[in-house]
């Protein structure tokens, strides 16, 4: 077990939450997401978050339109569903439950030591 | 210096540099090939293609004149490569499958992989009826191999595989599968000699090129070895090996190497290179599958028994139900219980059906393709017949078109649609099909331009007869033989020697024994012999010179005509049905004798008797009446016969004839002979029957008269009944 191996599986439970939550602040463009990603020093290839939108938009968490662009043809834009919205509320319950217990864990360990 | 190209991408024109462009190509293609178990593959595909397109679109705006290969790769750098989601990939299952061991939580490992279907047969790419299509989809392998597969099984076990497919194909439901993405049969640029057949086979079976180089070469060289060995050591003995057997075998392997060379593309692109080599081989990918599947095999049947379980739970539930209501919506229910068992008898016919006509036409283009193999290899042998059947070059080269467009195309035709089908081999496949049209239309041309000049060439019959001098035997007894040793074939090929008598061919001269017989009575009191050498020609004149360069011998001496076992026709001459008729015209009451040489030279029902209109024949059609409609003769070789004054041979030993020629056979006149005997004998005895009832009915009227004793006169009457009983019998 090495430790980007452990790096990369923490960050891939957590990348659908990051994406989510993005996208629930308003209609986003897929390269618009990567951008904020990297702003937030969230590591992303463009290449593996194409199929994750079409996986969760097959599983109707999102849903897109086209939106007329001044450079070329419409682009796609991604907004979430009802039973994304849904689904998103569930994954922040189990964030904010990870989060505060392993920030616990994690304190408690530093008192310990 | 680059070449700079405009590709649309997306609705976007953009130039972009060629090797660019090839290396944006490969990129894409690898991430279809990645995706392509992918639900949304094409979905992924095109909303990538999109942002590429974008990105490209945002170089050029920048100001630069073309996409270069630097920005390709930044692009490519800035969407992740394919390794890079395998990495990310492998890291998963590695950490999903620690996390199953340690909790069994085992729904996200089935989630990565492409879920496994039921078995189905493969509506979308089918061969026959989609079955190995859908077997190869189950196991996901190349549906080429999986028919290949069936084919061996097919024709190693005698036929089962067609009952395991004909099971399968009616037990399968149909449904539209995915097509195979994966490793394809290729022709290899990269590594040919002639056309990179040998190469992409390597390539596909990952085996070395050499070894099916070999293969296809071996049986080529071994004949020309064997070839050069016949010359110099065996010279005195020719067909020291089989030849024809390897010769035969090394054209098969030209054919298929040919046939293999028009249907396989060649793999231009990258990703076609990718396709022909593939990432895994195909055996491996096969033995994982199945191991996963028999493990995936205790879950199912625990499903399956779960399943059979609620089902048989219906079914009693409904038959309960069924019994309350007594059957009232019996009928519907029956109508409707029965219309899908209906449809599925009617499938399985219409099945039957299709592969009995599929087996038919099989075997219609099997039996083609070794009649054209036959005529190929084994018509070396009948090389030498060029010099007889041609009047002309152009008539030569006519049959050499039929031969080769009219007949071979089609076969060369059927066996490469019957491999692109199996290989399934998409694209330029129009040209082939006009190519082929054009060459059998030419075939059709030639054929019907042969049949008009070999028709024209036979329009006209003629035939010349030579009276042949015949010494009067003494003995009243022609004796009929050949004198001349039976044709063999003499040429160079041993092995059809044997069992072919009859015929011969050299460079010069074609012997045959169309020789036949007529006997017929002869109208005066000596024996007649004429020779009748017939022909078909373009004109009379030409039938006419063609019979007259017959070759045939006959010859007279003492009481023995002597004949050739055959007639010889110069190459020169060509053969148009040239034949022979021996006319013999035999006294009424003198005797003829067949050989047995006979027999051996030609053939037993060579010799007939005149018919009463053997004199007829016919210009206008061409046909040898004279012969037709000659009587048919069971003829004994070793036998006198003798003419009758009916125009009949019988066997001499078994008649009495006068000197009229009127005969009786010997059987016959015995018969007769004996039944007058037995007349005669009858008549004495009903004569001495009558004597004695008459002597005793005189004595009775005398005993009447005298009244003597009533016992003794009794005793005569019963004397007398008895007789009267065996009259009629005697009678």
């Amino acid at each position: 077990m090495n430790i980007e191996n452990t790096q990369s599986q923490m960050r891939k439970g957590i990348l659908e939450f990051c994406i989510l939550s993005i996208i629930r602040r308003g209609e986003a463009y897929p390269s618009d997401i990567v951008e904020e990603m990297k702003a937030a020093n969230l590591q992303i290839l463009e290449g593996t978050l194409y199929p994750l939108l079409t996986r969760l938009k097959n599983s109707e968490m999102l849903t897109y339109r086209w939106v007329e662009s001044n450079s070329g043809p419409p682009r796609k834009y991604f907004s979430l569903t009802q039973k994304g919205e849904a689904f998103y509320g569930e994954l922040e319950q189990t964030w904010l439950e990870l989060s505060n217990g392993v920030n616990a864990l994690t304190n408690n360990k530093e008192h310990n030591s | 210096m680059k070449k700079i190209i405009n590709i649309n991408l997306s609705g976007r024109v953009i130039p972009i540099e060629d090797s660019a462009y090839e290396s944006l190509q490969r990129y894409i293609e690898s991430l279809r090939r990645y995706f392509a178990n992918e639900e949304g593959r094409d979905e992924i595909i095109n909303d990538i293609e999109s942002r590429i397109a974008e990105l490209m679109n945002d170089k050029v705006r920048r100001g630069s004149a073309a996409v270069t290969d630097a920005d390709i790769e930044e692009i490519i750098m800035s969407m992740g490569r394919v390794e890079d989601f395998e990495r990310t990939d492998a890291e998963e299952k590695a950490f999903s499958a620690s996390g199953q061991a340690s909790t069994g939580y085992s729904q996200t490992q089935s989630e990565q992989r492409k879920p496994k279907g039921r078995l189905y047969r493969d509506g979308s790419d089918k061969f026959l009826g989609g079955v190995c299509a859908g077997i190869a989809n189950y196991m996901n392998v190349d549906p080429a191999i999986v028919r290949l597969i069936f084919a061996i099984i097919t024709f190693g076990g005698f036929g089962t595989g067609i009952i395991i497919y004909l099971a399968l194909w009616i037990i399968l439901p149909v449904k539209d599968l995915d097509t195979y993405v994966g490793k394809r049969l290729f022709r290899n640029p990269d590594d040919k000699v002639i056309s990179g057949v040998a190469g992409g086979l390597a390539a596909y079976f990952n085996k070395p090129s050499w070894a099916f180089r070999l293969i296809f070469a071996a049986p080529l060289l071994l004949n020309i070895l064997f070839g050069v060995l016949n010359g110099i050591f065996f010279m005195w003995q020719r067909d020291i090996f089989p030849n024809i057997f390897i010769g035969s075998f090394s054209g098969t392997f030209v054919l298929a190497y040919i046939i293999l060379w028009i249907v396989l593309p060649e793999a231009r692109s990258a990703f076609e290179k990718m396709e022909m080599r593939g990432e895994k081989v195909d055996v491996n990918r096969i033995k994982q599958n199945v191991q996963e599947g028999m493990g995936d095999f205790k879950n199912r049947m625990q499903s399956w028994g779960e399943e059979v379980k609620t089902s048989a739970q219906k079914m009693s539930s409904r038959a309960q139900e069924f019994a309350r209501t007594q059957g009232a919506d019996f009928a519907s229910d029956l109508k409707q219980s029965s219309q899908p068992a209906g449809r599925g008898c009617l499938h399985a016919i219409a099945v039957i059906i299709k592969a009995f006509f599929i087996f038919v036409a099989g075997c219609i283009t099997l039996a083609l393709f070794a009649g054209l193999m036959a005529i190929l290899f084994g018509g070396i042998a009948w090389w030498p017949i060029n010099n007889f059947l041609w009047t002309s070059s152009l008539q030569k080269g006519l049959a050499w078109g039929t031969l080769i467009f009219f007949i071979g195309v089609p076969i060369i035709g059927f066996m490469t649609w019957l491999i692109r089908r199996v290989v399934r081999v998409r694209s330029h496949s129009r040209y082939l099909g006009w190519i082929f049209g054009g060459l059998w239309t030419f075939g059709w041309i030639c054929a019907i331009a042969f049949a008009i000049s070999i028709a024209k060439d036979m329009r006209e019959y003629e035939r010349i007869s030579t009276d042949i001098a015949l010494q009067q035997p003494v003995n009243d007894r022609l004796i009929v033989n050949v004198n001349e040793p039976e044709i063999h074939y003499s040429g160079g090929f041993g092995w059809l020697r044997h069992d072919n008598t009859g015929w011969d061919i050299t460079d010069d001269t074609l012997k045959y024994n169309n020789v036949k017989f007529r006997i017929s009575k002869s109208e005066d009191s000596i024996y007649h012999a004429t020779l009748f050498k017939y022909s078909f020609g373009s004109n009379l004149k030409d039938a006419q010179t063609r019979a007259e360069k017959i070759l045939f011998n006959v010859s007279a001496t003492d009481s023995v005509i002597n004949f050739g076992s055959g007639l010889s026709i110069h190459r020169t001459s060509k053969f148009r049905g040239q034949g022979i008729i021996m006319e013999i015209q035999v006294p009424v009451g003198k005797k003829i004798h067949f050989d047995e040489s006979l027999i051996h030279a030609y053939n037993p029902w060579v010799v007939r008797r005149g018919g009463k209109d053997y004199r007829y024949w016919n210009r206008r059609y061409g046909y040898d009446n004279d012969w037709d409609y000659d009587n048919y003769f069971d003829w004994d070789a070793n036998v006198d016969y003798v003419m009758g004054s009916d125009g009949k041979l019988i066997k001499a030993d078994r008649v009495v004839m006068d000197s009229t020629g009127v005969y009786e056979k010997k059987a016959e006149k015995n018969r007769l002979k004996e039944l007058e005997e037995k007349e005669r004998k009858n008549e004495k005895e009903r004569q001495e029957i009558e004597r004695e009832k008459e002597r005793l009915r005189i004595e009775r009227q005398r005993t009447d008269s005298n009244s003597t004793g009533y016992k003794k006169s009794q005793n005569k009457e019963s004397e007398l009944a008895s007789l009267n009983l065996f009259t009629p019998i005697i009678i």
